[in-house]
């Protein structure tokens, strides 16, 4: 057999398997990612008027009109998800300085609450003054955000990804992903799920530090409908590379 | 075929909800040197850190790669205030004469990033 009958054989096994895997390691509920808006879906219980008050909404801003999904993380869980040190399969419960360590409930527990992770909404933390972490410890180190936001077309009725550098770039210098990770022109680069899944692009800090790859509607978050909507907005530029993205300021 | 294809995805799912890391997310184990050298592995807290400085202070400033691991740190790099001696110097931290607050792993432990939340992310593969 040919190698070219082989992989037309194969293929759609290879397919189906890798989707197995996607959708067992990411516990993602494919409907939900591909069906559009996110009304129509099952979500965490409606936050309480207590826990509202204790986080309140983030800030957007006025330019950006799209809608993106309820925060599904604003419900408060009742019990303490945190591990104590001595508890958590790490820390060793004799170490002799394990006493003096801060826990992480203490510390997180006051924070914005997020129903992933480390249960704590760090974005949000952030920029509401909750945590006011250094930015540098050089001074002659520059520190900058950008206010760009990219929605990136994956295709088929998968929602558009939308990436906001600003929030990344409250925490991330720009050569922490550029050109390291993605070259720096929109719809260049190869991400995919399976990349992501196996710690590459994205996946470097979404399933690590930053919120955890179960998280599917936080990034693809706007439904295809919208593409048009969007592309025709003055401030936003469309650029047709390996991806679709559509490029804009704000 | 098909069979076989559910079934790995089905143990491939249920290992995953297995595998719930107790410790924090995004806890960091260091033990590529640790034990060799007689000392208990290092378990860095991102959360702790997180609170106090961006992630660019160590991820660019300090010049820490962005997969754990990767990082070939000795004890001789941080007493010349490299690395995480740039902090833990007894000014901005404790400095690194202080081992055991450093040093508090379980012994055997592997290095890598612990503590997903259902996925393990890169800490899984």
């Amino acid at each position: 057999m040919s190698t070219h009958a082989r992989i037309r054989r194969r293929g759609p096994v290879t397919l189906l398997l890798a989707a197995g895997l996607i959708s067992a390691a990411v516990g993602c509920d494919i409907e939900r990612l591909a069906g559009g808006p996110a009304d129509g879906v099952p979500s965490a219980p409606a936050p309480t008027v207590a826990a509202a008050d204790r986080v309140p909404p983030v800030r957007r801003s006025q330019r950006n009109t799209v809608e993106v999904p309820p925060d599904e993380a604003l419900a408060k869980q009742p019990s303490a998800p945190w591990r104590s040190l001595a508890d958590d399969g790490l820390h060793d419960p004799t170490a002799p300085a394990l006493g003096i360590l801060q826990q992480p409930e203490e510390a997180l527990s006051v924070l914005p609450w997020d129903s992933a992770g480390n249960k704590v909404n760090w974005v949000r933390a952030l920029e509401d003054g909750h945590i006011n972490p250094r930015t540098r410890l050089y001074p002659e180190t520059e520190v900058e955000t950008l206010n760009i936001t990219i929605y990136l077309n994956v295709g088929g009725r998968t929602n558009l990804v939308r990436f906001p550098h600003f929030h990344h770039t409250k925490w991330l210098g720009c050569e922490n992903c550029h050109d390291r990770l993605f070259v720096d022109q929109a719809g260049a680069n190869p991400i995919s799920m399976f990349r992501i899944l196996q710690g590459e692009d994205c996946g470097r800090c979404h399933g690590a530090v930053s919120f955890p790859l179960t998280e599917c509607n936080r990034c693809h978050s706007v439904p295809q409908e919208q593409l048009e909507t969007i592309s025709r907005r003055p401030e936003c530029v469309t650029r047709k590379r390996q991806k679709t993205a559509i490029v804009c300021e704000g | 075929m098909r069979r076989l294809v559910w079934t790995c995805a089905f143990l491939l799912g249920a290992f995953g909800s297995l595998s719930h890391g107790l410790a924090e997310y995004a806890d960091v184990v260091l033990n590529n040197r640790a034990e060799q050298a007689g000392v208990r592995p290092v378990v860095f807290p991102h959360w702790f850190h997180r609170i106090r400085f961006r992630c660019m202070v160590c991820h660019v400033e300090l010049g820490f790669e962005m997969r754990a691991g990767a990082n070939d740190v000795t004890m001789n790099d941080m007493s010349a205030g490299k690395f995480c001696g740039r902090c833990h110097n007894g000014e901005i931290a404790w400095g690194t004469e202080n081992c055991d607050l450093c040093h508090n792993g379980k012994p055997g432990l592997k290095t890598g990033i612990r503590g997903g939340h259902r996925t393990g992310g890169p800490g899984r593969w």
